[in-house]
């Protein structure tokens, strides 16, 4: 098994009661919240962190948020092309520009191209599918997200794969009459690609084109279905069985010299859960292709609570779904396959606890530094885990996923 | 291509009237039907993806809608009809008269969107996907605690209905929201006259938008609702009725 270290880069230091009055943390918060010295500060601390782990030899990954305190990542090739510089031996995951965002996937195929040469065949592609407040910050219709997600991974896969001059892509959502991306991306015939998704739908999808499958804060159940999907659909098309190298989970990590350290320290990630997950109704439960019709009732209903439409402003809202990660306890975090915390022992047996119950995987994502978590702290975690815990991770090697 | 299999609704006699519903289907059972009904035969059709009727595979634009229409209106019996179009609506009536006056015999638009007025900064039409549910509700109605849906109340039934055309508004009207930025140059081609009416409240599309509208469609007519907001079909249905009726009759 490998891991691959992220920080969301959050922006916790928006007070308290701009955050409790506020509908939505997301989406719609005035970035006159965000002090840009603040913000720099965070980012000189976080990018040192993701050296560190160049230094331990942990692989990394950037992802890429819009518009919220849960995240300053708003343009993920930018610190990819900063990590493909500054790291100098780990690899490198995207997950990743937000592509069904985007107006021009062959931008995107450029700037992957790009990140791969200059780590020298270092850069892993990830695809990850959006929604929610996202849609409004970018512009973008939700209701033909998925089809737009699927045609632009087939653009940019096709970008970094034809040399033979200008080719011609005339889709129902992209059209580039003369893509040529030079340079040609390192690692031939392109980067491993990773999919993030829970949705059976899309798993089955990432499993016939052999995607990396990344499940992020699923819990078990949820996790061993989608991977089910994923082999499902590749014998229900008489592909080839796959290996767990194919799998890969992303959850909450924290490390310390003891349990009680590595709870106490590690519950500080949960700050994504209950604070940065906050978001109105019209980009959740409202929002058009999000829910099909059928659920209506069920989605409707109720509304004239503080989520509706009946709702006074400024109350605190969220979908139910958030709603029961926003009162999760580091308990049930725990429990629930969403946090590994405590000593090096205790977390390498909750991460192969886990690992057994869904199937297996040879992907371990850490979400680490979240909310009011230090950077000492932050990199004494990191230290911890790549030395005392990694190590025996990486005896866990490939199998035929069954 | 088959035709797309349409869930159309009528009632009443008399002269044809086409009404093109807006943001949501029209309750065939609401007053406003039946006030103009007596003033002639109603035809309602839901749009492709709204109520039960199908949308095809990627019928997604205006641009289908307007050709759906032009090609409704060739295989009705009638020569000519009055189109009635209320908001989301009121824009494909607009486009169809734009295109094919002379299929029609008269044109009523109803709080309708379709034209960009305001400058780049100045949205001229509420935009109801990203703007807090509460606020859409006030700005849509005269008199929100009478007339707003309240969803506890609705059937199963009428709440899939609603989440489906919601779906189906957002891929046609989303980009640009709810206009088409050529529009407005070829209102004159609307060669029929014209009635723009317009609720007195409404906060999606304003009076003042309606008025600007009314004013590039040589000849319309611009009268207000007194007493409605976004849907003078719910608030004033026989004011509105009336008003139709009157204009239809004038000529």
């Amino acid at each position: 098994m490998e891991a691959w270290w992220q920080c969301e880069v959050p922006y916790p230091f928006v007070p308290k009661e701009v955050l409790d009055a506020a509908d939505s943390v997301r989406g719609s918060l005035p970035n006159r919240y965000c002090d840009p010295a603040i913000a720099a500060d965070l980012f000189d601390e976080v990018l040192d962190e993701f050296l560190l782990c160049d230094d331990l030899g942990m692989n990394v990954l950037a992802i890429e948020h819009h518009a919220g305190i849960n995240s300053l990542l708003a343009s993920n090739p930018m610190l990819v092309g900063i990590l493909a510089r500054q790291t100098r031996r780990v690899r490198i995951l995207s997950l990743g520009t937000l592509l069904s965002l985007r107006a021009d996937p062959v931008r995107v195929a450029e700037e992957y191209a790009t990140a791969d040469v200059i780590s020298r065949g270092r850069l892993e592609i990830g695809f990850v599918k959006s929604g929610g407040t996202e849609m409004a910050s970018a512009n973008a219709n939700p209701v033909n997200n998925v089809e737009r997600y699927w045609e632009a991974i087939d653009l940019v896969t096709k970008a970094l794969t034809h040399h033979d001059g200008p080719f011609s892509w005339e889709g129902k959502h992209f059209t580039h009459r003369h893509v040529n991306i030079w340079p040609r991306a390192w690692q031939q015939p392109h980067p491993r690609m990773w999919a993030a998704t829970g949705d059976p739908e899309t798993a089955a999808e990432v499993g016939r084109r052999g995607l990396v499958h990344v499940l992020i804060l699923r819990g078990p159940d949820g996790t061993r279905r989608a991977f089910a999907a994923h082999r499902r659909a590749r014998a229900e098309a008489g592909l080839p069985k796959v290996t767990t190298d194919n799998f890969a989970y992303a959850a909450f990590v924290y490390v310390g010299d003891t349990d009680e350290e590595g709870l106490r320290v590690g519950s500080k990630l949960l700050w994504f859960l209950h604070t940065s997950l906050k978001v109105a109704p019209q980009y959740s439960k409202f929002l058009p292709g999000t829910t099909p019709p059928q659920f209506a009732p069920q989605v409707y209903r109720g509304s004239a609570g503080p989520a509706g439409p009946n709702a006074e402003p400024r109350v605190a809202t969220a979908s139910q779904n958030a709603q029961r990660l926003t009162t999760i306890t580091p308990e049930q975090a725990m429990a629930q396959g969403i946090l590994f915390a405590g000593n090096p022992d205790s977390v390498y047996r909750q991460i192969m606890d886990f690992h057994d119950q869904v199937g297996g995987f040879g992907h371990l994502s850490l979400v680490g530094r979240s909310g009011f978590m230090t950077h000492a702290e932050s990199e004494k975690g990191i230290r911890l885990f790549a030395t005392e815990v990694l190590p025996r991770l990486r005896e866990v090697k490939p199998v035929i996923a069954e | 291509m088959p035709a797309v299999e349409l869930e159309v609704v009528r009632h009443g006699a008399g002269r044809p009237i086409v009404v093109l519903h807006g943001m949501q289907t029209l309750d065939p059972r609401g007053r406003f039907v039946e006030a103009l009904g007596r003033h002639g035969e109603l035809i309602l059709p839901s749009h492709p993806g709204f109520g039960a009727s199908e949308r095809p595979k990627d019928f997604e634009t205006v641009y289908d809608l307007v050709h759906h229409y032009l090609e409704f209106l060739e295989t009705l019996p009638h020569a000519r009809v009055t189109l009635l179009g209320l908001s989301f609506g009121g824009w494909l009536a607009a486009e169809v008269a734009a295109t094919c006056s002379h299929r029609l015999d008269a044109l009523v638009l109803v709080d309708a969107f379709g034209i960009k007025i305001g400058d780049r900064e100045t949205p001229d039409i509420l935009d109801v996907f990203n703007t807090a549910p509460h606020e859409v509700r006030r700005r849509s109605w005269h008199d929100p605690e009478r007339w707003a849906p309240d969803f506890d109340r609705l059937s199963d039934e009428d709440l899939v209905r609603r989440a489906r055309g919601w779906d189906a508004l957002c891929l046609y009207g989303w980009q640009p929201y709810m206009y088409n930025p050529q529009l407005a140059r070829w209102l004159r081609r609307i060669i029929v006259p014209t009635l723009v009416l317009w609720g007195a409240s409404d906060g999606v599309v304003t009076p003042e938008y309606g008025r600007t509208y009314s004013a590039l469609i040589p000849g319309a007519r611009f009268e207000l609702v007194e007493a409605a907001g976004h849907h003078p079909e719910i608030e004033q249905p026989d004011a509105l009725a009336a008003r139709v009726a009157a204009f239809l009759d004038r000529r």
